[in-house]
């Protein structure tokens, strides 16, 4: 009995020790991982008088976000696709500067951050990260905040912080 | 490796004698003394003119301890898993906050000499620890919403690894009924990592991420955040690269710790 226990408390502790040492890159690009349809998404600009949002844009489910684990903390696919309307959206930043098209690259190193990011014409990163929230496991909120009015859509010229805010929700196929 | 060798030595430590097997779990604080995290802090509240109210320092750091012992004659085992955090606020006129929140987590091991009275155990313990401090930096608006991209020089998830600290108190176990005990752990956490001035046992907080470098931003927090702003992240790494470990937040997380929580003691495990 007391062997027993032994061996299965040693055997315990090494699995807690083991599984420490897996990469966190690795955990939640596997967590994060899967087809998002885009149920809403959000364009405010920020009042400097009231420091309050104000919604400038919406859309109803304007498109799908498909992020692709390919076993890597870097490189991992991301196709996305939006609503032909749709002409303002995060991505179109990464396609501006990088002269790609419905696709980029993507990866997640924490609970709070996921980075989308491409190679431009001269060979450079850009990369632009998400600030995300978990509304559960299949829901989430993804926020984008640029320092410059990116679409040209503010109402007040003065101040230049946009917030772009997807929430999505994971699709079960 | 430390790993390893760390698990070797628990094994073969067990191996030798006959044990109580205990499990436990509770509370765990750590009333921390940060120097290079509490000398950033001060030069950033210096350096800020619109705060309502100032960034604090480390100080109390709150989570959970869970783990197991084994005790024989005047020897106790002991490895455990812990997690401590806090989250640390400067609050600006315009509504919006600086949020800090850092988190430690670390595995214990170690041995402690002491002796199991009929119903008060005590040990001195002394014990090495390991694991990564983690600090997310953002900047929240005024209606919750929070920014950890690229807009903001303070903004990103910033990992550090402790290669190895030692730590050293008193264990005491008081029993409650048959076989639950009250578990008491006081003692203190080096802030530094065992071994000599090398890489290893200075490692700094850095956010590993392939885009932060981007417009001459440091992947690192600087100590003196004026002289920071002043020349740029590029500028200021240069220039104190000489003098790294004091110019940026390292991983000197120390102080004094203090758990409490409820150990089993599984039966039929104890021969003697």
């Amino acid at each position: 009995m007391k062997n027993k226990l032994q061996i299965i408390f040693i055997s315990l502790m090494l699995i807690l020790v083991f599984s420490s040492c897996r990469k966190w890159e690795d955990y939640y690009i596997h967590r994060q991982a899967g087809a998002w349809e885009i149920q809403k998404l959000e364009i405010f600009d920020l009042d400097s008088l009231t420091h309050d949002f104000n919604l400038v844009l919406a859309y109803d489910t304007p498109g799908v976000v498909e992020l692709y684990d390919s076993n890597s903390d870097k490189y991992n696919y991301c196709y996305y696709s939006f609503n032909s309307g749709v002409k303002y959206h995060l991505f179109y930043i990464i396609e501006t500067l990088c002269n790609v098209k419905n696709h980029c690259w993507w990866l997640k190193d924490n609970k709070m951050r996921s980075d989308f990011w491409e190679v431009d014409g001269g060979g450079a990163e850009r990369h632009i990260f998400f600030s995300v929230k978990e509304i559960n496991k299949n829901k989430q909120e993804w926020t984008y905040f640029t320092n410059g009015d990116t679409y040209g859509l503010s109402k007040n010229k003065i101040f230049i912080t946009i917030k772009e805010v997807y929430t999505v929700e994971r699709k079960k196929y | 490796m430390k790993k390893y060798f760390l698990i070797s030595v628990f094994i073969l430590a067990v191996s030798a004698v006959k044990p109580q097997i205990s499990i436990y779990g509770g509370y765990n604080s750590l009333f921390s003394n940060y120097t290079t995290f509490n000398t950033f802090v001060d030069s950033y509240n210096a350096y800020q003119t619109d705060m309502l109210s100032k960034c604090g320092h480390s100080g109390f750091m709150g989570g959970y301890t869970a783990g197991v012992t084994y005790s024989a004659m005047v020897f106790l085992c002991d490895i455990n898993y812990n997690q401590i955090f806090c989250t640390r606020t400067a609050k600006f006129q315009d509504g919006g906050s600086r949020r800090m929140d850092l988190k430690y987590n670390y595995i214990v091991t170690g041995i402690g000499i002491g002796k199991q009275f009929e119903k008060i155990g005590i040990w001195a313990v002394g014990y090495l620890n390991f694991g990564d401090i983690y600090l997310n930096s953002y900047y929240e608006f005024q209606d919750g919403s929070k920014d950890i991209g690229s807009t903001r020089q303070l903004n990103g998830c910033y990992v550090g690894m402790v290669a190895m600290k030692f730590m050293y108190g008193i264990k005491t176990s008081i029993k409650v009924v048959k076989n639950l005990n009250l578990l008491i752990y006081a003692g203190y956490m080096a802030k530094n990592s065992l071994g000599w001035k090398d890489d290893y046992s200075h490692f700094t907080l850095q956010d590993l991420s392939y885009g932060k470098m981007l417009d001459g931003r440091m992947d690192e927090i600087p100590t003196d955040y004026k002289k920071y702003w002043e020349l740029g992240g590029t500028t200021y790494a240069y220039r104190t690269y000489t003098d790294k470990w004091n110019s940026t937040v390292g991983c000197d997380l120390g102080g004094f710790n203090l758990s409490i929580g409820i150990k089993w003691d599984i039966p039929g495990t104890k021969t003697e």
